[in-house]
Parts: C-alpha cells; sequence; structure tokens
C-alpha cells in the first residue's frame, strides 16, 4: 500500500478543491461530509501506510519519486532540481498521523463549533488546504517541496487567522503572522540556497530517480568550510524562531488567537507551529555537526519556555492563556531539539499535539456554552453546567503539568533527563536545565490557575455586557466526542515513551526512541544516557515541582488562603514586567517597527521623487515612441511595403557587415 | 536505361493525408447540404478528422528521423511536436469560430475547408526537409489566412484586412523565394541537408534525405549570404518580426477574432517551425553570420513590440502588439543556436499558444455580438460583471507579462538562460526590460477589470459554455504548466535532439 501513500496529502486537497468550486451550491452537509471524508480517507490511508512501512525494513525510510519537478537543460547540461516526492520514515510517519488524526476530529469539532458562519464553506476550503500543505510539508522528500509545503502553511494561517476578516483586530493579526514569519522563511530561503550551492541537490536521500547522493547521505561535505556548516543550521532556526513561535519572532503567536479556535487548537499548537520542530528534527544530521548551533538552539528554547510561562500567569483570556503555554511547551521541544534529543522533542510533540488540542477544543466549549465569553474573569464554576468539557478539560490540565501516568509526565521528563544528561557534558545545558524545571513548576501555577477560575468556584459571568443574562450550556455532541477522543489520546500517547527504569527492559531508551532511532539518532559525542537512579530522582524532582506550583494555585484561586491581588502588588515589579510581556512588543514598536516605518518613509520619498521621477520620464520616452509608431501605422499598404524594403536592405548590409 | 521510381513512405505524412482527405470531405458534404443547414455537422466532421490526425501523429512519436518522398519532408519527434500543437490550435479555432459563424452567415463548408488546408500547409512547414517545402507550406498557409482574414463579408474591415494581408504576402513571398534561388546557385541543391554540406563538407544531416553523393556547387560567400538575407525577411514576414510586422496590427484587427486567435499562435508558430529547421539545419555553419542579425531582429522586435502596444485602445490591437513581442522572445530562443534554445523554443510555443488563446476566448466571449466590446476600456467593472471570465483574463495577462508561477515566467525563464549560455546576455537584458514594459499594457486590462467602475450600457453577456470551459482549461494549463513545467519540457527535449 505504500505506493498509494501521494494519495494522503492528495485528498484533502480534492476536498478543498471541491468545497471551492461548489461550496456554495451544495450545502452545509455535503461541505462537512467532503471536508471530513477527505480527512478521513487521507488518515486511513495515512495509518496504512505506516503499518505497511512499519512492516517493512527500511530503515532510510521509503522514498516515493512521482514525478520530475523542476530541470533544465538538455543532454550534458540537463540540471536536475527537484522532483515531486515523499518520503516515509519514522519520523514523517509520527507527524502523518498526528496531523491527519488530530485533523479529523478538528475538522469534526468545526462542524458543531461553525455552524452558524456565514463563511462555513470557505472555512473548510482552508481547513483542507491547510490539510494538504502540512501533509506536504512533512512528507516531502526534498527541502524545496518541504518549503512549498512550509510556506502554503503559512498562507492557510494568514488565511484562518483573517477569517473574520471585518474585524480589524483579526486582519491586523494575521497580516502580523505573516510579515513575522517572513522573517523566518527568509532564513530558511537564504539556508536552501546555501544547500544547494553546497550539495547540488535537494534531496534529502539519494536514490533511483533522484540525485545519487541526498544532502543527507552527506551531511559532512560542508565540514570544510565551517562557515557554512554553522550557517546553515543557524538560518534554519531563524525560520524555527518564526513557526515555531520562539524568541525573538514569538510575539504573533498570541494574537494569532483572533481566528476562530478549532484552528487555533488544529494550528496553532497542535501542528503548524511544529513545523520549525519537525524542519530542525528532519534536518538534524546538518545540526549535529555544529555543537555552536545546538546550543543556541537549547538557549533559545530554555528561554522561551520560561518567559512565556511567567507571562501566561498574568493573563485573563483563556485563549491567550493557552497561547502563551503553546509557546512555552514549543520552547521545551527546541530545548529538547538543541540538547540533541530529537526523538524526545518529536514525542513531546506528539503528546503536546493531543492534549493542547483538547484543552483548545475545550476553551472553545467554554466560549460556545458562554456566548463568545472569552475573560476567565467572567466564568468560574463550570463544572455545573459543562461537565464533560469539564473534565476532559482536567485530563488535558493533568497531562500538560505531568502528572504521573499521563502523556506529558512522559515526553516532559524524558527531555528534562535528555537536557540533564547532556549536562553532564556541557555544564551550560545544568544551567538550561534547572529553567526548564523552574518552569516546570510556573506551568503547572498557570495552568491550574486556568482550570480553578474556569470550572471551579463560583459562575461571575451572570450578565454579559449588553446587560443579558448568561447562562452557560454545554456544547452539542459532534463538539464532545473529539474531546472525548483527545482526552484518551492525553492519556495513553504517552505510553509508548515509557522509561525502560519502568518497563523493566533491556534498552536503556524508551520504545518511542527506538522506533524514531533510523530517522532522528543524534550521531557524534553528545549520545548519553543516565543511570536509572539519575532518572528517578529527576522525575522526582519535577512533580515535586510541579505539585508545588499547583499547590500555590490552589491556595490563592480554589481555597481563597491567600488573596492573588495582595500577592501581585507585593510582586509588582514582576507581575508588571510579565503583564508587559517582557516590553517585547514594546522593544519591537520601538526599535523596529519605528524605524522601519522612518525608512521606509524616506525610502518612499525617494521612490516619489527619483524614481517616480526616472519613470515617469521613461513612462513618457515610451508613450511618445508608442505614439510615433502608431502614427507610422498609417494604414497605407504601400507604407508598409516600404518599410518592409527598407528593413530587407538593413538586413542585406547587416548580414554584409557581420560576415 | 533504369528508372528508378522513388519510395513513397506514406506514413510519414499521414497527418498530412488525413487532413487533406478531410478538407475535401468537408467541402463534398456541403455540396448536398441546404443554405441553412445548421453548421454544426460540418464542425464535427472537421474536428473528427483532426482528432484521427492528432491520433495519427502521436502514434509516430518516438520513431527515429526518417526523410521521404526524396528528401522533401522528414517526420522526426519534432514533426509530430509541431503537427499536435497546430492541430489542437485549429481544433480550438473551430470552437471558438462557431458562434460567429452561425451568426455572422459565414459560409461553413468554405470555412472549415479552409482552416483545415491551412493547417495541411502548417504541418508541412514543420516537416519541411527542403526549402521548396517550405515555400509550398507556407503558400498554402497563407492563401488560407488571407481568404479567412476577409471572411467577416460584411464588415468593411475584415475586407481592407484581407488585401493588406495578400499585398503584403506577396511581396514577403517574393523576397522568400529570390533567397530560395540564391541558396540553389550558391549550394546548387535546395535541400537543407545538401545546402548544409554544400557549405561545410563535415555536415551530418543524413535524416534530411540529402543522400551520400557529392554535392554539386560550392558555396559562394556573397550570394549565400544575401539568400540567407532573403529568406530571413519572407520567413520573418510571416512571424511577424519588426521591420516585416507592419501588417499584423491591421489583419489582427480586420479579421474575424477566432482567426485572429488563430494567426497569432498557429501562424507564427509555423513560421518558427521552419525558421529553426532552415537555420539550425541548412545553415549551422553560418551561425555567426545570420544570430547577430537575428539578435538585433529580436531585440529591435521586442522593444517596438512592447513599446507600440502601450498606446493602443483596442484589445486585439494590443494583443496583436503582444504577439509581435512574442516573436521576438521565440526569436531570442533561435538566436542562443543550441538544442537547450530549441528545447526552450519549443516549450515556449506551447505556452504562448496556451496564454494567447486564452486571451482571445475571453475576448470572443465578450466581444460577441459580431464585433463591439473590443476597446480595453470595454473591460471596465468586468470583475463584478463576470468574476470567473475577469479572474481568467487576469491570469493571462499575467502569463503573457511572464509573472510566476504561470507558464509565460517559465518559458521566458528557460529562453533568456538559453541566451545567457550562448553569451547573449545582451539579449536577455533587452528580453527582460522590454517585457517591464509589457507589464504595463497588460496590468492596464487587469485595472481595468478590477480598479474601474462599470461603464453603462455595457451589458453583461451570456457566456457560451465550450468556450468558458476551453478558457477555464487554458487557465488551468497556464498554472499547471507553470508549476509543473517538466512534462511538456521533456517532450520539447525530445523533439530538438537533431540538433547538435
Amino acid at each position: 500500500m505504500l505506493e498509494q501513500l501521494w494519495l494522503v496529502p492528495v485528498f484533502p486537497l480534492l476536498g478543498a478543491v471541491a468545497n471551492l468550486a461548489f461550496g456554495r451550491q451544495i450545502g452545509r452537509t455535503m461541505v462537512s461530509l467532503i471536508a471530513i471524508g477527505s480527512v478521513a480517507l487521507s488518515f486511513l490511508l495515512g495509518v496504512n501506510a505506516v503499518l505497511s512501512f512499519m512492516s517493512l525494513s527500511a530503515p532510510h525510510g521509503f522514498q516515493l519519486r512521482l514525478f520530475d519537478w523542476i530541470s533544465w537543460g538538455a543532454g550534458s547540461n540537463a540540471v536536475h532540481v527537484a522532483d515531486i516526492g515523499l518520503l516515509l520514515d519514522p519520523l514523517s510517519s509520527v507527524m502523518v498521523l498526528v496531523v491527519a488524526g488530530i485533523g479529523l476530529l478538528i475538522h469534526m469539532y468545526s462542524v458543531g463549533y461553525m455552524a452558524e458562519e456565514p463563511g462555513y464553506a470557505r472555512y473548510f476550503v482552508y481547513l483542507n488546504l491547510f490539510t494538504f500543505s502540512m501533509l506536504v510539508l512533512v512528507l516531502a522528500n526534498n527541502f524545496l517541496l518541504m518549503f512549498v509545503g512550509w510556506e502554503l502553511v503559512g498562507l492557510c494561517s494568514y488565511l484562518l487567522i483573517g477569517f473574520w476578516f471585518t474585524r480589524p483586530s483579526a486582519a491586523a493579526a494575521g497580516k502580523k503572522a505573516f510579515i513575522t514569519n517572513r522573517v523566518g522563511d527568509f532564513g530558511v530561503l537564504i539556508a536552501l540556497f546555501l544547500i544547494w550551492v553546497n550539495w547540488g541537490t535537494f534531496d534529502f536521500f539519494g536514490g533511483p530517480g533522484g540525485a545519487a547522493t541526498g544532502v543527507f547521505d552527506d551531511p559532512g561535505r560542508v565540514l570544510a568550510t565551517q562557515g557554512v556548516a554553522f550557517a546553515i543550521p543557524m538560518l534554519l532556526i531563524l525560520g524555527v524562531t518564526g513557526k515555531s513561535a520562539q524568541i525573538p519572532l514569538f510575539v504573533w503567536l498570541p494574537d494569532a488567537m483572533e481566528g476562530p479556535t478549532p484552528v487555533s487548537a488544529l494550528i496553532h499548537a497542535a501542528t503548524m507551529v511544529t513545523g520549525g520542530v519537525y524542519l530542525v528534527a528532519r534536518a538534524h544530521l546538518l545540526y549535529d555537526q555544529s555543537p555552536d548551533a545546538l546550543l543556541t538552539l537549547a538557549t533559545i528554547g530554555a528561554l522561551t519556555a520560561f518567559v512565556a510561562a511567567t507571562v501566561a500567569v498574568v493573563q485573563t483570556d483563556i485563549k491567550r492563556v493557552l497561547a502563551y503555554s503553546t509557546v512555552s511547551q514549543l520552547g521545551f521541544m527546541v530545548l529538547a531539539l538543541g540538547s540533541g534529543a530529537y526523538a524526545a522533542a518529536v514525542f513531546h510533540l506528539m503528546t503536546h499535539a493531543f492534549f493542547k488540542a483538547l484543552m483548545f477544543l475545550g476553551a472553545g466549549s467554554v466560549i460556545h456554552g458562554l456566548h463568545e465569553q472569552q475573560d476567565l474573569r467572567r466564568m468560574g464554576g463550570l463544572r455545573r453546567y459543562m461537565p464533560v468539557t469539564t473534565w476532559t478539560f482536567v485530563v488535558g490540565w493533568l497531562a500538560i503539568i505531568g502528572a504521573p501516568g499521563l502523556s506529558g509526565f512522559f515526553s516532559k521528563d524524558l527531555i528534562l533527563a535528555r537536557t540533564f544528561a547532556r549536562g553532564l557534558i556541557d555544564p551550560v545545558y545544568l544551567g538550561l536545565y534547572g529553567l526548564a524545571l523552574l518552569t516546570v513548576g510556573i506551568t503547572a501555577f498557570y495552568m491550574s490557575r486556568m482550570v480553578f477560575l474556569a470550572f471551579f468556584g463560583d459562575f461571575r459571568g451572570g450578565v454579559d455586557d449588553h446587560g443579558h443574562a448568561v447562562i452557560p450550556h454545554e456544547s452539542p455532541v459532534s463538539m464532545l466526542v473529539p474531546l472525548v477522543v483527545l482526552a484518551i489520546g492525553s492519556v495513553i500517547a504517552g505510553w509508548i515513551g515509557v522509561p525502560s527504569f519502568l518497563t523493566g527492559g533491556t534498552s536503556p531508551v524508551s520504545a518511542i526512541e527506538v522506533f524514531l532511532a533510523p530517522a532522528v539518532a543524534a550521531t557524534g559525542v553528545w549520545e548519553g544516557t543516565l543511570e536509572h537512579l539519575t532518572e528517578i530522582v529527576l522525575t522526582g524532582m519535577s512533580v515535586m515541582v510541579a505539585l508545588a506550583g499547583a499547590s500555590l494555585a490552589g491556595l490563592l484561586y480554589l481555597s481563597g488562603a491567600v488573596n492573588p491581588v495582595a500577592l501581585a502588588m507585593v510582586f509588582s515589579p514582576f507581575t508588571r514586567l510579565f503583564e508587559a510581556r517582557w516590553y517585547l512588543d514594546d522593544f519591537y514598536r520601538v526599535a523596529i517597527v519605528s524605524n522601519v516605518a522612518r525608512i521606509a518613509s524616506f525610502l518612499a520619498s525617494f521612490d516619489l521623487a527619483v524614481i517616480g521621477g526616472s519613470v515617469t520620464v521613461v513612462v513618457r520616452t515610451v508613450r511618445g515612441a508608442g505614439s510615433v509608431l502608431r502614427a507610422s501605422q498609417a494604414g497605407y499598404v504601400r507604407g508598409y511595403a516600404v518599410t518592409m524594403l527598407a528593413g530587407a536592405f538593413l538586413v542585406l548590409a547587416a548580414s554584409w557587415a557581420f560576415r | 536505361m533504369m528508372f528508378v521510381l522513388p519510395t513513397l513512405e506514406w506514413w510519414t505524412i499521414a497527418p498530412v493525408v488525413i487532413l487533406t482527405l478531410t478538407g475535401c470531405l468537408v467541402l463534398v458534404v456541403d455540396l448536398f447540404r441546404g443554405d441553412d443547414a445548421s453548421p454544426e455537422p460540418l464542425a464535427w466532421l472537421t474536428t473528427g478528422g483532426l482528432a484521427i490526425a492528432i491520433g495519427t501523429s502521436v502514434s509516430l512519436w518516438g520513431y527515429e528521423a526518417q526523410a521521404a518522398f526524396s528528401g522533401m519532408v522528414v517526420a522526426d519527434n519534432y514533426t509530430q511536436y509541431f503537427t499536435v500543437l497546430f492541430l489542437v490550435i485549429v481544433g480550438v479555432t473551430v470552437l471558438l469560430s462557431f458562434d460567429q459563424l452561425t451568426k455572422e452567415d459565414f459560409h461553413p463548408g468554405e470555412f472549415y475547408s479552409l482552416i483545415v488546408f491551412s493547417a495541411v500547409g502548417m504541418v508541412l512547414m514543420a516537416s519541411a526537409a527542403d526549402l521548396i517545402m517550405v515555400f509550398v507550406g507556407l503558400e498554402l498557409l497563407s492563401i488560407c489566412l488571407y481568404i479567412l482574414t476577409g471572411f467577416s463579408r460584411r464588415r468593411l474591415e475584415s475586407e481592407e484586412a484581407s488585401i493588406k494581408y495578400l499585398l503584403l504576402g506577396a511581396f514577403a513571398s517574393g523576397f522568400l523565394l529570390y533567397g530560395i534561388a540564391l541558396v540553389y546557385g550558391s549550394t546548387g541543391s535546395t535541400n537543407l541537408g545538401c545546402v548544409a554540406r554544400a557549405i561545410n563538407p563535415a555536415s551530418t544531416f543524413a535524416m534530411f534525405g540529402c543522400g551520400t553523393g557529392s554535392v554539386a556547387g560550392a558555396a559562394t560567400s556573397g550570394l549565400l549570404l544575401a539568400g540567407v538575407a532573403m529568406l530571413v525577411v519572407g520567413l520573418g514576414f510571416k512571424a511577424a518580426v519588426v521591420p516585416f510586422h507592419m501588417w499584423a496590427p491591421d489583419v489582427y484587427e480586420g479579421a474575424p477574432t477566432a482567426i485572429t486567435a488563430y494567426m497569432s499562435v498557429g501562424a507564427k508558430a509555423a513560421a518558427f517551425a521552419a525558421i529553426v529547421r532552415v537555420f539550425m539545419i541548412a545553415f549551422p555553419t553560418l551561425s555567426h553570420d545570420w544570430s547577430m542579425i537575428l539578435a538585433i531582429l529580436a531585440a529591435v522586435t521586442m522593444i517596438v513590440g512592447n513599446t507600440a502596444a502601450v498606446s493602443q485602445q483596442s484589445i486585439k490591437r494590443m494583443l496583436a502588439y503582444s504577439s509581435i513581442a512574442h516573436a521576438g522572445y521565440i526569436l531570442v530562443a533561435v538566436v542562443a543556436a543550441s538544442q537547450v534554445g530549441i528545447a526552450s523554443l519549443l516549450f515556449y510555443t506551447v505556452g504562448y499558444t496556451v496564454m494567447n488563446l486564452g486571451a482571445f476566448m475571453v475576448v470572443i466571449l465578450l466581444g460577441r455580438r459580431s464585433e463591439d466590446h473590443l476597446l480595453i476600456s470595454d473591460y471596465a467593472g468586468l470583475s463584478r460583471r463576470h468574476p470567473v471570465l475577469a479572474g481568467l483574463m487576469a491570469l493571462f495577462m499575467l502569463s503573457l507579462a511572464g509573472i510566476p508561477p504561470t507558464v509565460g515566467f517559465v518559458g521566458k525563464f528557460y529562453i533568456f538562460t538559453a541566451a545567457v549560455q550562448a553569451d547573449y546576455a545582451w539579449l536577455a537584458v533587452i528580453g527582460l526590460l522590454s517585457s517591464v514594459i509589457s507589464v504595463y499594457y497588460y496590468l492596464r486590462v487587469v485595472y481595468q477589470m478590477y480598479m474601474v467602475d462599470p461603464v453603462a450600457g455595457v451589458e453583461p453577456v451570456t457566456p457560451l459554455r465550450w468556450v468558458t470551459v476551453a478558457a477555464g482549461v487554458a487557465g488551468f494549463a497556464v498554472v499547471a504548466l507553470g508549476v509543473f513545467p517538466h512534462g511538456v519540457l521533456a517532450l520539447a527535449s525530445a523533439s530538438s535532439t537533431f540538433i547538435r
């Protein structure tokens, strides 16, 4: 069944095309059937392909070259640039299942959530197009096709953030996301140029029909020129900070919450934002060449995780808490990548996709049930009105704070353990480990705060802004089913990564790491494993820290033993810093946006005066020449014949002159 | 004395035979039809003949090049590539002309047989292995086109265009024939392979049917160069290369729009098919003589075509100048004089056909009551009256301007790459700069469609279903070939292997 792999991305594309062409005529039921059906087919084929792949003994993965895409020249001058081809290996297997699986659930959820929307068909066109693009991104067998997917998901993200484009804030958020990502994409583009110059191919791996040697068949080619070996990973990191919302480019993600909530769950939590993580995991052989680039990555990750978590503490909008939490969790993944623990990053990517999608959809259910209310201060006690939403949300909460046995527990501890292991070789990583451990505590605090404020205590939102009474109600079944499925996933998804000291296995690493090893196993000196005792101590520490964070939140928001306002006053310098989001947006406004605006206005006047002026001259010349030519075309045959004759004489004369 | 009958490899000209029979059949069937009968059966008959000819041509793909009829024609991939292209163009023209045919009371039997015979001429031009054959094909094509141009008998402009085309065409044919005579005088042969061998005994173009015997004359450079120059004039006229282009705007404007579309892609492609054969086979060793001339002509053509298009008010006239400019781009590929250059020429011909025919389809859909709504200002506010047509038109305009991800961009990219590789970077620069000018007049149409309020009194038309579908297919092809050019490019490369 592997030969049918190409159908996996094609089905959602067909769905998008069908709904684009006929969406307005065929009614909502058909639109939903087409959209969900295409993703369901894609998911089933994906599962089938992954199963077939696992029964295959092909460590580097299965390559399917569909056809030649870009090449020019002929004969010995022929240059082959890239083909349309797919690569299924352990890494892309995980990604396909996450993208198509979570995508399917969110398509189903959207039917209920978007039921009242006028742009129903348009929404599903975008969502299908996104699924297609994301599958292209993770399945591409070369950098160029991957970049096409990379850009397409960015486009879909822009379209969906600005879905309610009549709302100025949504339109602005869409633009912000797009422009911020341009900065990152610029880095990726330059990296692609460097790859082409140094390897002469974009293919990941060589094989029949493509390049003889792919980039990853010979990752050490650029060792001779150390600058390039450092530059390519660093430029890709720029792309990661854009797409995966890391410092310094993370500012777009919280604003992206202007989009519909299922979109936030799918694109801005579970899949697209993990594109950067996927990119590094895919290109890890290049990172293994450059410890400096890895350290940069780890530092960015740890700092992002910490900063975003502190900002999440003071947010009052339920979606914004989740947005900052996503940034923070992505920071954990990037930290794992920077520690050379690529498998751990991908593992956390997977578990995070479950519990964060679950919580976003849960938040969507809450917003739906409260008639578009997103303010945590106007919630409270919702467990009495929305039991299913509440208890599935609680599962997600327990998963993210790392309650033992749930998925987040295993993946987060794997990251911490691998970072610590690397710290034994390079002490800088011990500092990053400490920061990450502190972040675990903060995470537990802000997540618990959100859950307590929203679902426990008394309901505080009895009257809306217009003075109407608000009675919370549970959401329709079509929205609850995905919640339950995701809750189950949030519990069990981690069980494929149970550390070996619990399973008693002989391998020093967990099952997921063994599975991913052919695709992402680190090469070089960095691979380190820990004694079982050390791992147990580390796990115990993180559980204690998380418990402390959650307990503090309980004291503040559940039992009311400590007044949160008073506590905030005590730490006012910090709370101000957090509320201002570490002044990063302000910094950009002052240092970059205003300067860019100044340069832009200068260039605009330059453009108007100098370039515009010269263009005007050119235009007048061209227009003048045009009218002269037009006048010469008087319509008399004799004139035309004379022109031809003169031309003939000129050609004759020229043929004498050039002989 | 033994008299040896020449062997006749009929299969090499099978498409020509089928087309000729189709044309005759159309005339015969027409005799038995009443005056008021619907032209539909004849249209189907024509289309059927075209389809069979296309199928035959496709089945001849991939065989080794074969000269036939005593070195008059050659059947190779190049022949089949152009044959299929020409016949598809003719098929589309049959579709496009149907509406005007019924409304303006054209005589269908004559119309369809003429268009089929003109296709015979084009196919012969692409398969010619002899200068005489080039001439015969060109004349067959031209004479049919003179009549087709004047087919709107009730419109004076159509008659005028027809007469102008005839007079100037005859003038150009004189040049061509005189050029052939001079080449014959200096080399002793009109066969392309023999001419090449007379100029350079080391030339090996055996598949052009020159035989192995010695060649009578030796090349005399003065006569030969004059002959080559005359060939440039005669063939350049058909391709509408500046300064032999003056007929094109008047004729394009006067002819029925479907015929304009046909001429702008079909006749032009046929002229280039012959130009490539003549200059790459017969005179490759003189390339440093003629390539500079052609390079200057290409530069002038691109500049004049694009500049003159700027000040046009009629969309047909604008597209006429645009097609002159595109002749310049294609000529750049000839100048590159390499296999890559010719492959890019073949690719560009297909791309240009798709986007230009697409643009004409929209023009036809909007100007249906005979020949009105043909000013660029009539397109004002089209996006509100016909959003789909406006979108397609915008796509075709962007492609003609060479903006990615359309086929126009990829085609220009290949051609200019070939020019740079052949050390004609200055020509590529002129090409790029003059295409910047072209963006102005192409986008003016887009501007009118999307930014300007509709003019009162221009009421919406009901688009013809099949023409709309064809325009949609063309729009799809413009993007598909722009993103996935490789399939057609591979065919183009396989068709240009006769060039060393």
